[in-house]
């Protein structure tokens, strides 16, 4: 039998949904005879080196980099789920979105306590922050949402076990969470 | 007793009843939040819309019939419902995570028993004011579902009348009755049943949040649908 | 703060209550009348209007935020409202009104510094037929053009009074293009109710010699109602209003209800976009309008009736008021009308500015003072409406019609039209067709009849009914107009050949969502989420995934929305995508879902605040 490929990322998250993930315990080995992960922080791989079956994406879109990382899966995946909160509904990185990136810039890094050499930072090197965070389905079509902060090591398990038998993953009303 | 059929249940009704009560009181659930058992219908979430000929009631306004053929748990009712809740998820900022009413929301409730699994529509990401001025209840209108349970229960229990809704359509909001419009100089009090009632967290009493942990909090242990009825039926019996 | 302002205000202040009373029933004219005098509701005015009309400011708030009329904020001394309808803007009203803004020098919705003047955009103002049309401190001029916009922005400037201002600016026209059996020749003032008095079988000078009412002469007059109503069943009279609810069922289970306080509604708020035969009716049919509401009291035994009036139409106040004066001289108000004891008098009630008021009860809501937000179904105002009385609410068209039916028959009037559908019907020609204006046909008309008749007959669709109601392409252009085709209400907005009908569907979504009331989850968030899908496709990224969510919003809010208004929220959009698709699809790029707003754009701020201009600092449109 041929593995299922899965890929994984965070965006503006906080790896809390990878760590969930993580919380599978020793089924992680019954998951690993089941998928192949391709890039993943699991593994350290950097980008998505073929089209995959899976691609789980943790985390809302507060970025430039994170628009290029969801459009790359969008792309390389069969299917693309939204891990979590965040990724859902932009989470607690979208509080900032009633406030003015104007004045959270300026309060992180010009007003705020204990700052020398106050400036916005402009390096190139860092991805430039959107106007608004958006959860992934604002930006890319989503085929498959888990809710949850983070989703259950239960929910994860039954949402991939049963998307990989080729059922409607669907998650029974106890493993809906959305804290 | 006369009765009507809600899906395929013989349901009794005394005269007068609306199809929702009737339901309640024979155990079966119909989702609602803005229906307060001890306050006049306002049919404005249209959760508990269910069909009659085809034809869309609320069924908290609806009154009951002898012999009536109610719908009420189709599929299409069904996914109708998770739309509207979704709907009411896109049109706040409902941060689940963070706020310490989850676990004992009811919206985040009634989510879960329709089986919502993302908000599906577009969040909309309004900016709207917070009032913390009162020392014993915090307003944060970003929760707020405009059910007007507050309104009604401010006025009808605490015989006050410190909310009322202001503006128009999507713009609409929470107002307090109080010269700067602010919930201090107001006559609210943390007791209040307006504060109480409140399904989400847009009125919180200060200084008890996160008071049960995760795993104990009210549905988390039980489903909002049984603790609503089984509270619907005590009341009754006291009623009675 | 009342000090402050110096017993000016305070005098402002009583004499609208003087003039409205001090119920709270009065509340939303007293405000209003505010709003005249002042430009703008002051808070200090509210505080002053709580005491003396013994409601909490926070509810006197609440009406001044609901209707569009009303505002918190200081608007112009001379404040005008810019008609944006489809059919102003097919005429240019969009330009003219920016021309306007750039001559007074203030930003549209805005009022100038000096408060001489504000703008803004208002929804249809009745006056589809002859637009670009705008309200001046509420008064509607008519045909704008280049040259009228100029002089507009003269007189502003120059502060030079209303009353001064050429009298043709404020010419309005009745249009009156073709006329039927019913309001070819209008009946007498008096004839349907001296009909209908006459019904209860003694003659009307035979009561005039003794006014005492006997209870012989009570058993007489309430013979006459039921005699009266049973022509109007005989006539099979329809609302005219949309809903096509049989008039004489409503008549009768108001004339049965328990209580003795009923009272009669005329809905004149007539705020249907493309329609104005109310306005019409009004101006030239008042007396058949009363008189309509007048037999209706007789046959419901009310003994007051309202006209609730959309504040559009506030400039007809005084002939409306001269109108009711001149009846009751002559014995057709007031008491023991024509010699009867039947007493019945009306009033006029004007709105603020909100579509949703044509509700039925909404309206109701709105004449109690209250912000118009329709209630729940149980229950209906023929059991407990205005004031928990029983109450009949019918349209102004319905109430001329009942007029010119006591007059001459229930089996005249049920003669003409088609089976279901009894009677004339006022129709309401806009839009791209050469004879715009009011047409009265029988009931079951063809499209056809009316486009020939109009000069419209290249039209490749037609908005019937207004936004709520039908849009139809040419293949429709034989179905009838009748209850049992093509209902709703007389408004029809013509669109010609060479109309991009997007146009006419992004102004309706945007109206839907400006007039939504709030109340219901559907109709609040939906109106929202369509009108945004529709600037999507405005802006030329919609995709097939779209328009399912659009269908999927939709078939929401017809099944599970409060009201008519967000049932029939959508249906513009829906009659669009089955007859017209080539509109959606002409804006469809991909068969991919595109974001909504645009990627680059959305990195404006942070590049802005950075100064950055590198290429990682852009977002290509597609990836």
């Amino acid at each position: 039998m041929t593995k299922a490929t899965v890929a994984t990322c965070s965006l503006a998250g906080c790896f809390g949904c990878h760590m969930s993930l993580l919380d599978i315990d020793e089924k992680l080995l019954d998951l690993l005879q089941l998928v192949e992960f391709d890039r993943s922080p699991i593994n350290d791989i950097k980008h998505i080196s073929r089209p995959v079956d899976v691609g789980l994406v943790e985390g809302g879109v507060c970025n430039a980099e994170n628009v290029h990382v969801l459009q790359e899966f969008r792309r390389m995946c069969k299917v693309l789920v939204a891990v979590g909160e965040c990724a859902n509904t932009g989470g607690v990185p979208s509080m900032r979105n009633g406030v003015s990136l104007k004045r959270c810039l300026e309060q992180s890094f010009i007003r705020g306590l204990g700052i020398e050499g106050a400036q916005i930072p402009d390096d190139p090197e860092l991805p430039l922050l959107l106007n608004r965070v958006r959860p992934l389905h604002h930006i890319v079509k989503v085929d498959y949402f888990l809710p949850g902060c983070p989703p259950s090591a239960d929910a994860f398990w039954r949402f991939l076990t049963e998307l990989l038998a080729g059922r409607d993953p669907a998650l029974p009303r106890e493993l809906i969470r959305f804290d | 007793m006369p009765t009507f059929y809600l899906d395929d249940s013989e349901i009794p009704f005394t005269d007068g009843e609306t199809i929702l009560e009737a339901a309640m009181s024979a155990g079966r659930y119909i989702p609602h939040l803005c229906w307060r058992p001890e306050l006049e219908p306002h049919s404005s979430c249209r959760l508990c819309t269910v069909t009659i000929n085809g034809r869309p009631f609320s069924s908290c306004t609806q009154p009951a019939l002898k012999g009536q053929k109610v719908e009420c748990d189709t599929p299409a009712l069904l996914a109708m419902r998770r739309a509207v809740i979704q709907m009411l998820f896109v049109e706040g900022n409902h941060h689940c995570p963070c706020c310490e009413k989850s676990g004992a929301c009811k919206l985040q409730a009634t989510a879960y028993l329709l089986g919502m699994q993302d908000s599906h529509f577009h969040h909309r990401f309004p900016v709207r004011m917070r009032d913390l001025s009162h020392e014993g209840v915090s307003l944060d209108r970003d929760r707020c579902i405009r059910c007007e349970i507050c309104v009604r229960a401010s006025r009808a229990l605490d015989g006050k009348n410190v909310f009322a809704i202001h503006g128009r359509g999507i713009e609409s909001n929470l107002a307090v009755n109080s010269p700067s419009g602010l919930l201090k100089g107001s006559a609210i009090s943390p007791d209040d049943a307006a504060v109480r009632l409140c399904p989400t967290g847009a009125l919180i009493a200060k200084g008890r949040g996160f008071e049960s942990p995760i795993g104990l909090r009210a549905y988390d242990r039980e489903p909002l649908s049984s603790i609503e009825l089984r509270e619907y039926q005590a009341r009754r019996a006291v009623h009675d | 703060m009342i000090q402050l302002a110096g017993t000016a205000l305070v005098g402002i202040l009583e004499e609208a209550l003087d003039r409205h009373g001090k119920s709270p029933q009065a509340a939303l004219q007293v405000l209003m009348s505010v709003q005249r005098a002042l430009h703008h509701v002051p808070d200090e005015a509210v505080e002053y209007l709580s005491s003396r009309l013994s409601l909490p400011p926070v509810r006197l708030r609440g009406l001044v935020s609901f209707y569009s009329f009303l505002s918190r904020t200081p608007q112009g001394e001379y404040v005008v409202h810019l008609s944006d309808n489809i059919t102003d803007q097919m005429r240019g009203s969009r330009k003219l009104g920016d021309a306007l803004c750039e001559r007074l020098g203030v930003r549209l919705g805005e009022t100038r510094s000096d408060l001489r003047t504000s703008v803004h955009r208002t929804s249809c103002i009745g006056m589809a037929d002859q637009g670009p049309a705008a309200l001046v401190n509420y008064r509607p001029v008519t045909r704008l053009d280049d040259q009228r916009v100029g002089l507009i922005a003269d007189l502003i400037n120059a502060r030079v009074r209303l009353e001064e201002w050429p009298p043709e600016f404020f010419r309005v026209e009745s249009n009156i293009r073709r006329s039927d059996v019913i309001f070819r020749k209008p009946i007498e003032p008096g004839a349907a109710l001296r009909a209908s008095l006459d019904r209860g079988g003694k003659n009307l000078e035979a009561w005039e010699e003794d006014l005492a009412p006997t209870d012989a002469r009570r058993h007489q007059l309430e013979r006459g109602g039921a005699e009266t109503l049973k022509e109007i069943y005989r006539a099979e009279l329809r609302g005219r209003g949309g809903a096509g609810f049989h008039a004489g069922i409503k008549w009768q289970s108001v004339r049965e209800a328990a209580r003795d306080d009923r009272y009669v509604l005329c809905n004149a708020d007539e705020g249907e976009p493309g329609a104005f035969k109310d306005r019409v009716l009004l101006t030239d049919f008042a007396d058949m309008v009363f008189e309509g509401m007048t037999v209706c009291g007789h046959v419901v035994g009310a003994r007051k009736g309202i006209v609730y009036v959309r504040q559009e139409y506030a400039y007809l106040h005084d002939h409306l008021q001269g109108v009711l004066e001149r009846r009751r001289a002559r014995g057709l108000l007031g008491t023991n009308i024509l010699g009867s004891p039947l007493d019945f008098d009306i009033e006029l009630h004007f709105g603020a500015g909100a579509y949703i008021c044509g509700m039925e009860t909404a309206m109701i809501k709105s004449i109690e003072g209250r912000r118009g937000i329709p209630r729940r179904r149980w229950p209906l105002p023929v059991h407990q409406g205005y004031l928990k009385a029983p109450t009949v609410v019918n349209n102004v068209e319905t109430f001329a019609c009942a007029a010119a039916i006591s007059a001459r028959g229930g089996a005249w009037f049920a003669g003409i039209g088609t089976p279901q559908s009894t009677g004339t019907r006022l129709f309401c020609l806009s839009g791209d067709c050469e004879r715009p204006g009011t047409y009265e046909y029988p009931m079951g008309v063809t499209i056809r009849e009316i486009l020939r008749d109009c000069g419209a007959l290249d039209a490749q669709g037609i908005q019937v009914g207004g936004p709520s109601g039908a849009l139809i392409n040419r293949g429709d252009f034989d179905r009838a107009v009748c209850f049992e085709d093509l209902p709703g209400v007389g408004a029809m907005m013509v669109f010609g050949p060479k109309r991009d009908l997007f146009d006419a569907i992004t102004n309706f979504a945007l109206f839907f969502q400006h007039e939504s009331c709030g109340l219901c989850t559907p109709c609040r968030v939906g109106t929202t989420l369509l009108a945004n899908y529709v600037k999507k496709f405005e802006r030329g990224v919609g995709s097939p995934v779209d328009i399912a969510e659009v269908k999927h919003i939709s078939s929401l809010m017809k099944n599970m929305a409060h009201c008519g208004l967000g049932q029939s929220a959508s249906n513009h959009l829906m009659d669009s995508l089955q007859k017209f698709p080539h509109i959606w699809e002409s804006r469809m790029k991909t068969q991919e879902f595109v974001p909504a707003f645009d990627l680059d754009w959305a990195l404006e701020e942070a590049r802005s605040l950075t100064g950055r201009t590198d290429p990682a600092a852009h977002l290509p449109a597609r990836p």
